[in-house]
């Protein structure tokens, strides 16, 4: 049998240096990288290609859920956490394996064990981090920081930088005051996990930044047109706009 | 206490109407079978019922309100004598009416008895009254103290949970599960520290005050222990600028300021450079917690703020020493942000002279 190539993701040292002496004792499994925050987690997630990720939920800049939801394929997961309690309820709902710190190595071989013994579709991944996303929705859990490319490398934008996101040519992009990044989320999803008092999808392939809103111009057809701070201009459109004046009464 | 009745309800009126119908019914019978006259009789109860109805409406309106700040005793006497007074004068002037609108001759015997029984009647409304008012009070208080109680647990729970962060326990826990193999004399340090940490909750939150020396001890047992989990990403700078740390503090105020600055004074990176300054501005004691992280959140409000813990120390310290001291919260420069902890400076704390100013860093 191959071995099981695993990537520790853990912003403290000791964290990792436990995971890794106690993985060691498990037959068949390599660790193969390590990282201590959210962003190196996904470069060493997508350039290593592990069969498994043990990922830590706290960590500064991105945290595991922002991990998960900008991987593009992502691997089989087993959430690390120290205490949260709306990490609990979502992973219940999700079925997605999780260990709670400090776990036994008994409880660590057996996570490892169901993660190489069930074998995931992506389809059913999908299915189960979409609806990890949903309950933390539910539980007034939004996104806060957005993963996106710039160039070779990803970068954290948070939220409130965003001043509209688009599809242009089949890619999702995130727009801030003069630049663009594209991004991996879908805009279903990110409808979603946007908190709805800031978001609003104007557009079949558009979502606005309300705070950016400058202006609400009609145009044909009871369609409209939102004119942003910085000067851009975007569809809005007749059904979407019943739902804006719900929020804004003109 | 009982509200005082600002303008007119539509129940009130309702009951208005039917204290006159029933009245004018009661007493349109009564003089009726006496008189043989009902047409009469019922124009004479009516008049009796109106005129009574308006003095008790102008006693309600302005004698009752006056009355509400004396006590349920006093109040009761009193309103009894007015009702006495009110229904006697309010009866004789109504049969006086009654003699000249109607021109009949009263006869002594049938205006006492009427009187009287009127006298009884207006009695019994005005304790049906009373008792109602009165199981409203009882009501209302029991409502309010219950309420007070669910405060006051909930103020208490929360406490202990921010004192208790399960999320700081358990990952030392898992910090010294990994020093027992790597590092056993820091793993059994680390279970000291923990351990002196816990005590000193448990001991402080019983005291009301404790020094800011022993204070200043638990955050370094605090900052000591998650120095473990964070290694060389934790920065600490202390600027000591008071002659003396005996100064009473109220327990548990430097801790959760700290906790909060490790929380959200993280860089991108996860590195936290973190300032701690303690000096005295005329007779103000300055405690300071700067960090270097992304910065006070735009929607961040103390008053309805997530973090039970920072409400709390400011909560605490406004009620001890009044509204012009506190936690301040500002942003730091070129980034981060600060908490200011503002005390009384109180005469006789340590020596005037010869300021130590101690600067430590590592």
């Amino acid at each position: 049998m191959n071995s099981t190539k695993v990537v520790i993701v853990d912003d403290e040292a000791p964290a990792r240096e436990r995971l890794r002496r106690m993985l060691s004792k498990i037959e068949g499994i390599e660790v193969i990288g390590e990282a201590e925050d959210g962003l190196q987690a996904i470069e060493q997630i997508e350039r290593l290609q592990p069969d498994l990720a043990l990922l830590d939920i706290q960590m500064p800049g991105l945290d595991g859920f922002g991990v998960l939801d900008a991987l593009q394929k992502p691997p089989p997961i087993i959430f690390v956490t120290a205490y949260d309690a709306y990490a609990l309820r979502a992973f219940e709902v999700s079925a997605l394996d999780y260990l709670l710190k400090p776990y036994s190595q008994d409880r660590l071989e057996a996570a490892v064990h169901r993660a190489r013994t069930t074998t995931f579709s992506k389809g059913a991944l999908a299915q189960r981090s979409g609806s990890l996303f949903e309950s933390l929705v539910e539980q007034g859990r939004y996104l806060t920081r957005l993963a996106v490319q710039d160039r070779e490398k990803i970068r954290l934008l948070d939220v409130s930088e965003i001043d509209w996101i688009g599809i242009e040519q089949g890619v999702l992009m995130a727009h801030t005051g003069e630049a663009a990044y594209a991004t991996r989320s879908t805009l279903d999803n990110l409808e979603v996990r946007l908190d709805p008092e800031h978001f609003f999808r104007a557009h079949r392939s558009v979502i606005v930044n309300l705070d950016q809103i400058q202006e609400i111009i009609p145009w044909f057809k009871s369609s409209y047109k939102l004119r942003l701070n910085t000067g851009v201009e975007l569809d809005l459109s007749r059904a979407r706009a019943r739902e804006l004046r719900k929020r804004f009464p003109w | 206490m009982t509200e005082v009745r600002q303008g007119w309800s539509r129940k009130g009126a309702l009951r208005y109407v039917l204290f006159i119908l029933l009245m004018t019914t009661l007493f349109g019978l009564f003089f009726g079978k006496q008189m043989g006259n009902y047409p009469v009789s019922f124009g004479i109860s009516g008049t009796i019922s109106l005129t009574l109805m308006i003095i008790f409406t102008l006693d309600y309106r302005f004698l009752h309100p006056r009355l509400l700040h004396l006590n349920r005793d006093h109040r009761l006497i009193l309103e009894i004598a007015f009702a006495v007074g009110e229904t006697i004068i309010g009866g004789l002037f109504a049969f006086w009416l009654c003699g000249r609108l109607f021109g009949i001759s009263t006869n002594g015997m049938s205006i006492w008895t009427s009187v009287a029984l009127l006298f009884g009647l207006v009695l019994i409304i005005r304790s049906i009254r009373y008792a109602s008012e009165f199981y409203r009070d009882l009501k209302a208080k029991e409502m309010l103290e219950e309420q007070l109680r669910t405060l006051k647990a909930q103020a208490e729970l929360k406490a202990l949970k921010a004192q208790i962060n399960p999320h700081f326990l358990f990952n030392t826990l898992n910090s010294i599960a990994e020093l027992t193999h790597s590092d056993p004399s820091h793993a059994e340090d680390t279970i000291e520290r923990l351990a002196e940490m816990f005590r000193y909750v448990l001991v402080a939150s019983e005291h009301g005050q404790v020094s800011l020396a022993d204070e200043l001890a638990f955050v370094d047992d605090y900052l000591e222990i998650e120095r473990v989990r964070f290694g060389d990403r934790l920065k600490i700078t202390r600027h000591i600028g008071l002659p003396s740390l005996d100064i009473l503090v109220p327990s548990l105020i430097l801790q959760p300021l700290v906790e909060n600055a490790i929380q959200h004074g993280q860089d991108e990176r996860g590195r936290i450079d973190l300032m701690l300054r303690l000096y005295r501005e005329d007779n103000v004691i300055l405690i300071q917690i700067a960090d270097h992280g992304p910065g006070i959140p735009v929607a961040f409000n103390l008053e309805d703020s997530k973090g039970v813990g920072l409400r709390n120390v400011d909560a605490r310290l406004k009620n001890i020493f009044g509204e012009g001291y506190g936690l301040q919260i500002e942003d730091n420069v070129p980034r981060g942000t600060v908490f200011t902890i503002h005390i009384p400076w109180i005469e006789g704390d340590g020596s005037e002279e010869g300021v130590v100013g101690v600067e430590v860093e590592h």
